[in-house]
């Protein structure tokens, strides 16, 4: 059974925007929704865990996107290497990031959690910097 | 969810997902690591194929496999390692013996 490219990236790039429609409405409905049908504090946390579980799910899939290796320009096992490791650390990024929302004090649960999440982020640009370079000396 | 379960049951699987996490490597080079014969070592690429976990890739004459795990998967993996996964469904463990005939 085989299955048409252009299909198969329609339907991914359709369930995209179908997900990101569902959580602009989500937020938008807890940012609407008045304090007596919910706690603004909890919809704070809501959405500050809701954003986390959106970063584990899509780090999750990033090792398995794989490309061609014929169409590869570097070294297969270093951008598998690289691959898995943006995937682990934005998925241990994105739990600490819902964790925080969960459980610190609400007043530094934004700066602790996007600093947590902004960490991640940095440490696998300097992963992907640090593989190139190796790459570039070889 | 089954596929992977089934698929990280087996040592022989896990070994060859471990060697895959160095990088792509063709299907010879992989036979050469276990002590079986080729229509097995087939049979246990297509259970790993099925579930997803791995990717083979035509290059020339040669095969070449390559990891396609999730975060999840991997973590899987890493505790199927730590402390083995046991078939209970018979019709899994018929599967697995008659691979191994």
């Amino acid at each position: 059974m085989t299955t048409d490219p252009s299909q198969s990236s329609s339907v991914s790039i359709m369930r995209a925007l179908i997900i990101a429609a569902l959580l602009l409405g989500i937020a938008v409905v807890l940012k609407v929704l008045p304090p007596e049908y919910l706690n603004p504090e909890l919809a704070r946390r809501l959405l500050g865990v809701m954003i986390g579980v959106v970063v584990i799910i899509y780090a999750n899939r990033v090792p398995k996107a794989l490309s061609p290796l014929i169409r590869m320009r570097c070294d297969p096992a270093g951008e598998q290497a690289v691959r898995r490791f943006t995937g682990w650390s934005l998925a241990v990024g994105g739990a600490a990031f819902a964790i925080v929302w969960m459980f610190a004090p609400l007043r530094h649960a934004n700066s602790l959690s996007g600093g947590l999440l902004c960490a991640a982020v940095m440490i696998v640009i300097v992963r992907i910097v640090l593989g190139m370079a190796r790459e570039s000396h070889a | 969810m089954s596929h992977v379960f089934k698929a990280l049951a087996d040592p022989t699987r896990r070994k060859v997902l471990q060697l895959l996490q160095q990088g792509p490597v063709s299907a010879g080079n992989l036979a050469e690591h276990f002590d079986v014969t080729k229509p097995t070592m087939s049979a246990h690429f297509a259970v790993l194929v099925g579930a997803d976990l791995i990717q083979a890739e035509k290059q020339g004459r040669t095969i070449m496999y390559r990891l396609k795990m999730s975060v999840l998967e991997e973590a899987l993996l890493g505790f199927a390692q730590a402390f083995g996964l046991q078939i209970t469904n018979s019709e899994n463990a018929a599967t697995v013996a008659e691979e191994k005939q």
